[in-house]
């Protein structure tokens, strides 16, 4: 029984941070991108106690990678969510975006979260533009491009409504639109469409593809259906809880661009089968898992 | 109305314009000028003329109600005097009664002053530091326990029979539903658009400017709006306790001489008075709230369907 405590998590990663004390670290997202060495976040409790939320993660996501994490509610994908976004900070080890060490709130980034969190009292624009506002940035080109992002999620004929005048899949899109209309190099998205009815989740995710086809850039998104991941990224990895960790990561081949008639085809059953066993059989698989681990030590 | 994603919905909808409010929207969103449209300020007399007809009617009535039962029951008038001898009663009194409300206003609109200082400070202070927050909710909540109107006779003892102590009632009353509005509008903002604000880069003030301030303002008027017609209470309750001067002092000597249409007309006065701190208020919210410059622009455009 030989779990990876809290304290050798932190001792772990000691080397790591030395290193990138020095300047910028030569093993951190070479090619831009993500990277994460020996992430930990440990909670501490009221009571003194402390709860792991993630145990030493490392993971590289390429540059205009779609990668996808899936895991059980409050297996630690949200605080790894917030971390990459520089909301909070990591207990130990580093995280990086194209080279850049994340140690404060990163402003590259476009997050969408579950909640559209929509400004009622602006319209559909001003809630994209609302970006170029608090950046300081040009605003007539921010328009522009909100214009343009506005129409690709087929909301053209809404720019100058009311978020209440939407419903929440067309919210959402507003939401989308706002993450990609400062031009960020990473996207960041918590369970999207958690709240969106099943068949316009399917227009969503397709509305989402398209976008990220077009922009080409880095996605990290959040999920807890697996079709929907198998279906929108390159890869997919498989969260355990307590302390979370990432257990398996699947690469998904199927051509680009995908249309939902790749969901009916055995590679795609295939491949959301095997994200699949852990849930379905969820103790047996992280026992196994495991036993596995303690056999490589 | 929500919009539907059934673009065949839409399409009926935009290609028979202006039936009924609800087409009003669709016309909009597609571009097209609302159906015959009307001067701007046309346009906002009939959105008033909407708004105040059905009131004003009421009152009307009730007033002929009124008028009615004196005659039909022959009610004397030191008992219940019929609208019109409290009309006649106003007129000859006018400068008596607008030298006392002169008094009593003063004392309501330092008092609620007082308390939107004091309240939104507070209530912001609240938000702010988590400290503040602990130790002070629970005292308000007690506080708000306490009928402040009995704390009155206390502060003639401490500050005589001058204003204060009705501006201080005034305040008391008043302050309660500002602090806790305002500290609960401004929590409020959900946490995601914090979250965003500081992925923007956002400075605390661009924060507090942008998005704080916004989603807390329409919760922050309706404490206010409470509050104004509180502190008219709290004013007239102070007078009630020790005053020589205003309409409280009014009401309570031509109470006492069982002069029932002179009750009346300070009671109306003051009801003027409360509906024009009222009115203020409502001014105010409509031109710094961006929720009610939306929800103008909605009737607006219904008023011109």
């Amino acid at each position: 029984m030989n779990r990876p405590s809290i304290f050798r998590g932190v001792q772990d990663v000691q080397p790591v941070t030395d290193a990138t004390a020095g300047g910028r670290p030569e093993d951190l997202s070479p090619d831009g991108g993500i990277a994460l060495r020996d992430v930990c976040k440990e909670y501490v409790l009221a009571d003194e106690q402390r709860v792991l939320a993630l145990g030493g993660t490392t993971l590289d996501i390429a540059k205009g990678e779609f990668f996808s994490v899936v895991g059980p509610s409050g297996c630690g994908k949200s605080t790894l969510l917030m971390m990459l976004a520089g909301l909070r900070t990591p207990t130990s080890g580093t995280i990086s975006i194209d080279g850049t060490i994340v140690d404060r709130p990163y402003t590259d980034a476009g997050i969408v979260f579950q909640r559209d969190a929509l400004m009622e009292w602006r319209t559909v624009l001003a809630n994209v533009t609302v970006q170029a506002e608090v950046r300081g940035t040009d605003r007539k080109a921010a328009s522009r491009r909100a214009v343009e992002l506005l129409r690709l999620v087929g909301l053209e004929d809404f720019v100058d409504a009311y978020p209440d005048e939407l419903s929440g899949g067309m919210r959402q899109r507003v939401s989308i639109a706002r993450a990609f209309v400062h031009d960020p190099s990473v996207l960041l998205m918590d369970e999207p469409f958690a709240a969106i009815d099943a068949l316009t989740r399917e227009t969503l995710a397709d509305d989402l593809q398209r976008i990220w086809l077009a922009s080409q850039k880095t996605v990290f998104f959040i999920t807890h259906n697996i079709q929907e991941a198998v279906y929108l990224s390159d890869r997919v990895a498989i969260m355990s809880p307590r302390p979370g960790r990432l257990v398996e990561i699947v690469d998904i081949d199927l051509p680009r661009p995908r249309v939902p008639e790749v969901m009916e085809t055995e590679e795609f059953f295939r491949l959301t089968q095997r994200v699949h066993r852990w849930f379905r059989s969820r103790e047996r698989a992280f026992a196994e898992w495991e036993a596995d681990q303690e056999g490589s030590r | 109305m929500t919009a539907t994603e059934d673009p065949a919905r839409q399409s009926t909808e935009q290609s028979t314009p202006a039936i009924g409010g609800d087409s009003s929207g669709a016309a909009r969103r597609s571009g097209m000028a609302p159906q015959a449209p009307a001067p701007r300020r046309r346009t906002a007399f009939r959105t008033l003329r909407r708004a105040l007809a059905p009131p004003l009617l009421t009152l009307l009535a009730m007033l002929v109600v009124w008028q009615l039962a004196v005659w039909v029951f022959e009610m004397p008038s030191y008992l219940v005097p019929s609208p019109g001898e409290v009309a006649v009663t106003i007129g000859e009194r006018w400068p008596l009664i607008l030298d006392h409300a002169g008094v009593t206003g003063l004392e309501i609109v330092l008092g609620f002053g007082l308390a939107v200082v004091v309240g939104v400070s507070l209530g912001v202070l609240m938000v702010v530091s988590s400290f503040v927050d602990k130790a002070m909710y629970p005292l308000l909540v007690t506080m708000q326990a306490v009928p402040k109107i009995a704390i009155a006779p206390i502060l003639v003892i401490w500050f005589g029979f001058g204003p204060t102590p009705k501006v201080l009632t005034a305040f008391l009353v008043a302050v309660f539903p500002i602090v806790v509005n305002t500290a609960m509008g401004f929590k409020q903002t959900p946490v995601e658009m914090i979250h965003l604000s500081r992925s923007m880069g956002a400075s605390a003030y661009k924060t507090f400017a942008t998005f704080r301030l916004p989603t807390a303002l329409p919760s922050i008027f309706t404490g206010l709006k409470v509050a104004a017609a509180l502190s008219v209470v709290g004013a007239v309750s102070g007078e009630f306790v020790a005053a020589n001067e205003g309409l409280g002092y009014l009401l309570l000597t031509a109470s006492s001489t069982i002069d029932s249409a002179g009750v009346f007309a300070g009671v109306m006065a003051l009801a003027v008075q409360g509906m024009l701190l009222y009115g203020a208020v409502e001014l105010l919210e409509r031109l710094f709230s961006p929720m009610s410059r939306r929800a103008r622009r909605l009737e607006a455009t219904v008023a011109t369907a």
